[in-house]
């Protein structure tokens, strides 16, 4: 999964929504090591709030292994969902992949 | 030989200049060729880096896309399956016009990647995705059963759909880590490269830096050498220049001595005479081959050599022997010499030579004939043979020993002979206070000096009145 | 292919599989009715959690005769005023909103400007778009 070798990259693509809970639970859970993660998520289509409570919960997660999570989305609806449940300051989210790399690396070195 | 200020310095500047330099101008181009050469290298390679990522990510966008036609599919016929509206199988004809579309570009990308196992699940996806709508799906749509069974079947084909692209995407993942790897290593060569570069042009011009330091440190060593040398000539100039001859009633003699050029005071050319005992009185002379401050001190060391020995050894034979020895194991160069011994008394010669050219004697009626000579030069081998040889004197005669520029003036050695045979007979009728001189203004009268010269001449007396010595004239 | 009532009535069990199905058929028929862009993704947006609030809580308490239904209304007037509802057999449970859960509502309310919820018979959640142009 990874394409760094620092960062570990997981990329969910399609609809991520009540109907693939279990897919995305699952996909979220298989990569917990040490490394700071690059949610790759600029091939989702649709996203809902459900799908949001599965990636909060991973963040969470993260968080308390002091890992920082990156997201990258590229769809307007997701980036709005994400504004319309008050979350925009919770998630590191960018449009580029490079960008959040950088970032990622960056809290690295710290 | 021509004395020490004509010698020749090796310029070591202008050869041993020109190398260094050379090699720093090449080594700077060499790299500035390497430097312009691993920049392109390095652009070519990042480009190319970024350029295969973003092919596997493109590749990867197109097989989630795929992947996401199956489930649209899925989903129109889903919905359908519950609320037979049309509406509801629009996602399914989406799905149904796209998924090919999808197919044929990821099999392009995927092909071009050249991942073999990749190509296998793809064409294993596209046979599971013609099976579901055949098997699951015309069958729902056809028909206003419900089908949970098939439903439940179509589930497992698109699970199977779903491993196959995971396992596509995975295989991508992992090429494109081999990519960033790769280039990776090609900017670590290419960096290694400008540093070593980098490195080699320090050390180029540290190194031409030193040499350029060393050489003038070597120019000035030289210069302060030729001083040296030259102050030396000077003081051995006048350590021996005095040759004071030995004034003995029965017997007289006379010196000269030419150098070959005007600067030059002392060379290789020597000449002794030395009263060992007070019958006994050494004669020698010598010639060294070579030029400057070498051939003065190997002359200043055979000189020694030979007084010290003839003052332990009767014969001549003996003495250029031991002398020769000496010589040989000290590296000297060669030295053409005779040394003889005359016993005052007895008015015996006796003598050895040692490759130099054969002593004159003009009889005391008058006619000059040459002696024996022979055997190698001083220096050449330890094992030499030398052999003295006796030569009874009688009152009135007169003894010339000279070093070959007296006779090499001309290019026949036979005239030179005859030249010199003629001006000792000339001299010794004249009866003349200085025959050395005497015999050398003959000879040089319409002659050039090539080389030098050096004269000693012994008179026997005819009676016991007395003869008178002369001192040297340079 | 492309159907274009003026209403869009579609009823289905009250899974979480069929969600998207209704979500996309709402969605067709707006782009049939000339909703598009921004306002297109977030009435859909609006109506996929209004199914997914359903799905989650609607049924939580019922027992197990009650039948778990789904029911989506939408109708466009001439206007171009969209009136779209939601409509589940359960009781509506006002949640406090949880750390970390019940964005639904908050993302509902972000988004329809307009909105209702009448408990009187089941639950009914009524949301008013003006069409944009």
């Amino acid at each position: 999964m990874s394409e760094s070798n620092l960062v570990k990259t997981v990329r969910l693509s399609g609809e991520l929504e009540i109907g693939r809970k279990d897919e995305i639970r699952r996909a979220l859970a298989a990569s917990t090591d040490g490394a700071p993660v690059l949610l790759d998520l600029s091939d989702v289509t649709y996203a809902d709030s459900i799908a949001l409570t599965e990636l909060l919960r991973f963040c969470a997660e993260a968080e308390r292994e002091s890992r920082p999570v990156a997201l990258v989305i590229q769809t307007p609806q997701f980036a709005r969902l994400i504004q319309y449940a008050g979350l925009a300051t919770v998630f590191k989210v960018f449009e580029h992949p490079t960008d959040a790399l950088a970032y990622l690396t960056e809290r690295l070195r710290q | 030989m021509a004395g020490i200020l004509a010698t020749e310095r090796t310029v070591s500047g202008r050869a041993g200049q020109l190398a260094p330099l050379a090699m720093t101008l090449g080594i700077m181009l060499l790299v500035v060729a390497t430097l312009i050469a691993g920049g392109f290298l390095l652009r070519a390679t990042v480009s190319k880096a970024f350029n295969d990522a973003e092919r596997i990510r493109l590749a990867r966008t197109h097989v989630a896309m795929m992947f996401a036609q199956q489930l649209n599919e899925e989903t129109g016929l889903r919905g359908y399956a519950v609320v037979r509206l049309p509406i509801m199988l629009e996602p399914y004809y989406g799905g149904r016009a796209n998924l090919p579309l999808y197919f044929r570009r990821v099999r392009a990308d995927l092909t071009k990647l050249d991942i073999p196992s990749t190509l296998t699940a793809l064409r294993d996806a596209g046979r599971t995705n013609y099976r579901w709508v055949h098997e699951i799906a015309f069958p729902i749509i056809r028909s206003r059963a419900r089908h949970t069974t098939l439903e439940l079947r179509g589930k497992v084909y698109v699970d199977r759909f779903r491993a196959d692209t995971n396992a596509i995407d995975r295989a991508l993942a992992a090429r494109t880590v081999a990519v960033n790897t790769r280039a990776q290593g090609a900017l670590l060569w290419i960096g290694g490269f400008a540093v070593a570069a980098v490195v080699a042009v320090i050390l180029a011009a540290t190194v031409f830096t030193i040499q350029q330091y060393r050489l003038g440190i070597r120019l000035e060593h030289e210069r302060t050498a030729y001083e040296t040398e030259k102050r030396i000539a000077d003081i051995l100039q006048d350590a021996f220049g005095e040759r004071l001859l030995p004034s003995l009633p029965s017997v007289g003699f006379s010196a000269t001595y030419v150098p070959a050029t005007e600067q030059a005071k002392i060379g290789g050319d020597w000449y002794d005479a030395l009263q060992l005992s007070e019958d006994r009185v050494l004669v020698a002379i010598g010639d060294v081959t070579g030029h400057g401050i070498d051939a003065v001190v190997a002359m200043n060391k055979a000189r020694q050599l030979l007084i010290g020995y003839a003052l332990i050894d009767a014969t001549p034979a003996g003495v250029l022997e031991r002398v020769n020895v000496d010589l040989v194991r000290g590296k000297s160069p060669l030295i053409t010499a005779i040394c003889g011994i005359i016993n005052t008394r007895t008015r015996e010669f006796a003598y050895a030579c040692a490759g130099h050219p054969p002593p004159v004697v003009v009889e005391p009626q008058g006619h000059a004939k040459l002696l024996d000579f022979g055997s190698l030069p001083l220096g050449v081998a330890v094992k030499t043979d030398y052999h003295t040889s006796r030569v009874q004197l009688l009152p009135g005669a007169m003894l010339v020993l000279y070093t070959d520029g007296l006779i090499e003036h001309s290019r026949d050695l036979a005239l030179g002979e005859a030249a010199l045979l003629e001006a000792a007979e000339a001299v010794a009728a004249l009866a003349a206070p200085d025959p050395a001189a005497e015999i050398r203004d003959r000879i040089f009268r319409d002659r050039k000096v090539s080389d030098d010269v050096a004269i000693l001449t012994v008179r026997f007396a005819e009676n016991s009145a007395g003869a008178t010595s002369t001192r040297r004239i340079a | 292919m492309k159907q274009q009532p003026s209403v869009l009535r579609l009823r289905c069990p009250a899974q979480s599989r069929f969600v998207a199905s209704l979500r996309h058929a709402l969605a067709s028929f707006l782009r049939a009715h000339d909703f598009s862009g921004q306002q297109l993704d977030d009435v859909t947006t609006a109506a996929g959690e209004a199914l997914a609030n359903i799905v989650e809580h609607a049924y939580a308490a019922a027992s197990a005769e009650v039948e778990r239904f789904i029911s989506l209304r939408a109708n466009v007037d001439a206007k171009g005023t969209l009136a779209l509802e939601v409509y589940d057999g359960g009781k509506f449970v006002q949640r406090r909103p949880v750390p970390g859960r019940g964005f639904g509502l908050r993302i509902i309310r972000a988004i329809a400007g307009r909105m209702t919820i009448d408990t009187s018979d089941g639950t009914r959640l009524r949301m008013i778009f003006e069409r944009k142009r």
